[in-house]
């Protein structure tokens, strides 16, 4: 691996025009971010290329390894719905020697490696394939041990990245069988058998299964910001509590520090129960530290991440989001200001607070303005307000509500202000699990070509099975089961925070909602809805300004 | 929680549906029907040509938790001559979700004007403002707490705790406070020993057959219940589990309590 000096000479070499044009594109979008703060009235410059790039920042963004500069305690990133803007209620930050934003390991990757600002604090597609083209592959985020399909694969071709260009999604290795916190082995619920495996990995003769002990599953970045909605007030659940009202009698995990039970909302699979500990195996595993980071830097990483908030702050059709009188959920300073772990499905505290300012034109607002906002409200009320059948979700339907059950998106979304489970929010969805994951389904006329592992798993019959999809499951990534080696967790994957989305496509776990509207599709899809147009627009005109 | 919401039911379900009965109490195996209304579906089954209600969709707050479609269940409660949704109302009524798929079942029903639920204290939406809640009786004062439990006192007495389980279940869902009970009184008297004894019963259904939990629940129920104990903090140390593989036999009559495990808690 190059160090970071030689790196950065070899780009000023290579890319000289690409910097150039980016420079200048830069300075196009923020001319364009000032005027539709003043007008509010811009049309939205959404690449009609590839529709993944909707979801993406404006190009020359990147924020380096060891860039040195200064972080403000405001800042507005442009992207193609407007801009993020990105606020840390601790002050400008100096960022040089700062270890969230240097290399800590072998590989050259620092944590903003993969939570760039402008991103909402992940990572999108139109970043990755901004920073490929960049370098011609060489940047550390695409690092063979999990920037690839595989380590083994030739590390120079696009191929051998294909699930992080083409989906953002980052290798994630995890010990099978499963190991307690204590370092015993789980004795699983499960046998887990490689059905397909496009990438190679999982039966490597070195990286596999049966040879090294380790699944491999391809999952994308979280979100490093409104932290304090992901790991509860005070660092802990809601009430006293010691087990989630929702999961099959399950405990919380425990902060092995403090011996309190904790939300269980860190990662796709909640496998760490704290954010240090997320920190410090992130460096092992993803920044290839040759030994664990110090508690105390661990500790600063997090310190630095919970004062960091962000949510999209202007809208080109919208106008601003953090004006004095938009409605109370937008914009960061929002989440910063309200409060974490409040139940929101109900009058007393929604969701999203409420939209009516913005259900009537205002004074000053453009037609097109007017248009926009009322699309949003009417897309807010969709979410809260419109019941449809939610069926055969393990982790809904299970928890008392009856299979299937007559409720609105804000059921399962009921966090105030992030839209995600106030407890322990891992749910099947069908986001992994056939036969609802998206899985092309391939002809002999196409090229087209699973791009997925496919593991079959079979539920002990000593064991509880999954209550929806029997004893067996064919699945692209078990999510919370490879934790926890239930069956009935196959399948189930946290749910994500509603935040910045419109910086950080593509969406869900596997990446496999390239768009907004592919996400509200999936849903309408998934439960038989029947959205009407309007009603997708709606919704994804909502989203897009959270 | 439970009992806040149970009362606001049955009172405008109707008082007769509580009162005296000398039916005989049922045991039936059946597929559940879903009936929508206007606002939360009901729940129904049938058995040998008659229509009963089971309950309606409310929370995880229920009492009573619907049963589910691809899963048949095992009902158990005594009939009443009151009517919901066209059903019989079953008096202190048990459903067991059985644990395999039945894509047999599988009938929702439409809306119809005539049937309603009025008492429903939740819609398909969110939740109500808790001041209109207290209005309608259906949720406590604000302010209202259960009391504190007391610490035990010396000298310390062995106790035992029970759980129970859904027909063929080894995770005891509904009975989490119970568990935490067991753990704080295996804390504060510093147990020496918590042994965990699982069972598994029979259920006598009223056509006379004989329904019976699968052979590995005993020691199952015993390792998963001890599993759990160890995780809200009972030292490993103190937990032994045993089992009793023999079924306990049912009579027809509240035989869901003998699906159990016991938490016994030694000085």
């Amino acid at each position: 691996m190059i160090n970071r000096e030689e790196r950065r000479e070899e780009q000023r070499h290579r890319v000289p025009r690409a910097r150039g044009e980016i420079a200048k594109r830069v300075s196009m979008v923020l001319c364009t971010v000032l005027l539709a703060s003043a007008h509010g009235s811009e049309t939205t410059n959404v690449n009609a290329e590839d529709p993944v790039l909707s979801g993406s920042p404006m190009p020359g963004q990147w924020w380096e390894e060891g860039d040195g500069r200064p972080m403000n305690e405001f800042t507005m990133y442009p992207n193609r719905h407007g801009a993020l803007g990105v606020l840390n209620t601790a002050g400008p930050v100096d960022t040089k020697n700062h270890p969230f934003f240097e290399p800590l390991g072998t590989n050259g990757r620092a944590c903003v490696t993969c939570h760039q600002p402008a991103d909402g604090m992940s990572l999108s597609v139109g970043t990755i394939r901004e920073r490929w083209e960049a370098t011609n592959g060489k940047d550390p985020l695409f690092a063979a041990i999990d920037g690839s399909n595989c380590p083994n694969l030739p590390q120079g071709d696009p191929k051998s990245h294909s699930l992080l260009l083409e989906r953002g999604l980052f290798r994630i290795a995890l010990p099978w069988p499963p190991k307690a916190p204590d370092g015993s082995t789980i004795d699983p619920d499960f046998e887990l058998e490689v059905v397909r495996d496009p990438t190679g990995c999982n039966t490597d003769p070195v990286y596999g299964l049966a040879a090294s002990g380790h699944v491999s599953v391809y999952r994308r970045p979280r979100p490093f910001a409104n932290l304090k909605y992901v790991i509860g007030a005070e660092g802990r659940p809601v009430g006293p509590a010691l087990f989630t009202p929702k999961n099959n009698a399950t405990p919380f995990d425990f902060d092995p520090e403090t011996g309190k039970p904790v939300t269980t909302q860190i990662m796709a699979d909640a496998r760490h129960p704290t954010l240090k500990l997320q920190a410090i195996d992130a460096a092992l595993k993803h920044m290839e530290t040759k030994k664990p980071i110090d508690d105390a830097v661990a500790q600063r990483i997090v310190d630095f991440g919970m004062k960091i908030y962000a949510a999209q702050a202007l809208d080109h059709r919208g106008g601003s989001l953090i004006a004095p009188g938009v409605p109370e959920a937008l914009g960061p300073y929002s989440l910063a200001r309200n409060r974490a772990n409040v139940l929101a499905d109900n009058f007393d505290d929604p969701v999203f607070f409420d939209f009516e300012a913005w259900k009537k034109p205002n004074a000053g607002e453009t037609p097109e303005q007017t248009a926009f906002r009322q699309s949003v409200a009417r897309g807010y009320d969709l979410f809260f307000l419109r019941p449809f059948w939610i069926r055969d979700v393990m982790h809904i339907n299970t928890v008392g509500l009856g299979n299937p059950t007559k409720r609105t998106c804000a059921t399962c979304h009921n966090m105030q202000s992030t839209g995600m489970d106030l407890v322990a929010g891992w749910v099947d969805l069908g986001t992994t699990n056939l036969p609802w994951a998206q899985d092309p389904l391939v002809g002999p006329w196409d090229d087209k070509k699973p791009e997925l592992p496919l593991f079959k798993i079979t539920c002990k019959e000593d064991r509880p099975q999954h209550r929806y999809l029997g004893r067996v499951i064919y699945t692209q990534d078990p999510g919370r089961a490879l934790i926890t080696g239930k069956c009935y967790d196959v399948g189930s994957i946290v749910m994500q925070q509603f935040r910045g989305l419109a910086a950080r496509a593509p969406y869900f776990s596997n990446g496999s909602a390239r768009t907004l509207r592919e996400l509200v599709d999936f849903y309408d899809r998934r439960f038989n809805i029947g959205y009407t147009e309007q009603e997708r627009i709606d919704l994804v005109n909502f989203l897009s300004v959270l | 929680m439970k009992a806040r919401i149970l009362p606001g039911i049955f009172l405008l379900v109707g008082a007769s549906a509580l009162a005296g009965t000398s039916a005989k109490p049922l045991s039936f195996v059946a597929c559940p029907i879903l009936q929508d209304t206007e606002t939360v579906p009901c729940w129904l089954a049938d058995y040998e040509g008659e229509r009963y209600y089971l309950t309606i969709q409310i929370d995880s707050a229920a009492e009573v938790y619907p049963p589910e479609l691809g899963h048949r269940a095992l009902i158990e409660g005594t009939p009443t001559d009151e009517r919901v949704c066209g059903g019989k109302v079953l008096k202190d009524i048990k459903i067991s979700v059985l644990p395999e798929r039945d894509e047999n079942c599988n009938t929702m029903l439409p809306p119809v004007p005539e049937y309603t639920v009025p008492f429903a204290p939740r819609g398909p939406g969110p939740r109500e403002k808790l001041e209109v809640l207290r209005a309608k009786g259906l949720r406590p004062p604000a302010g209202a707490r259960p009391p504190e439990p007391e610490k035990p006192k010396r000298p310390y007495q062995e106790k035992e705790f029970t759980v129970y389980y859904q027909f063929d279940w080894q995770i005891a869902t509904r009975d989490t406070r119970t568990m935490t009970q067991a753990m704080q009184y295996a804390k504060d008297i510093n147990a020496s020993r918590v042994e965990i004894t699982g069972y598994r019963a029979t259920a006598l259904l009223s056509n006379g057959e004989e329904l019976v939990e699968k052979d590995f629940l005993p020691r199952r129920r015993a390792l998963v219940l001890a599993e759990t104990l160890a995780k809200i903090g009972v030292p490993k140390s103190t937990i032994k589990t045993v089992w009793i593989d023999e079924p306990q036999r049912g009579s027809g009559v509240e035989d869901w309590k003998l699906r159990k495990a016991t938490i016994r808690v030694i000085p």
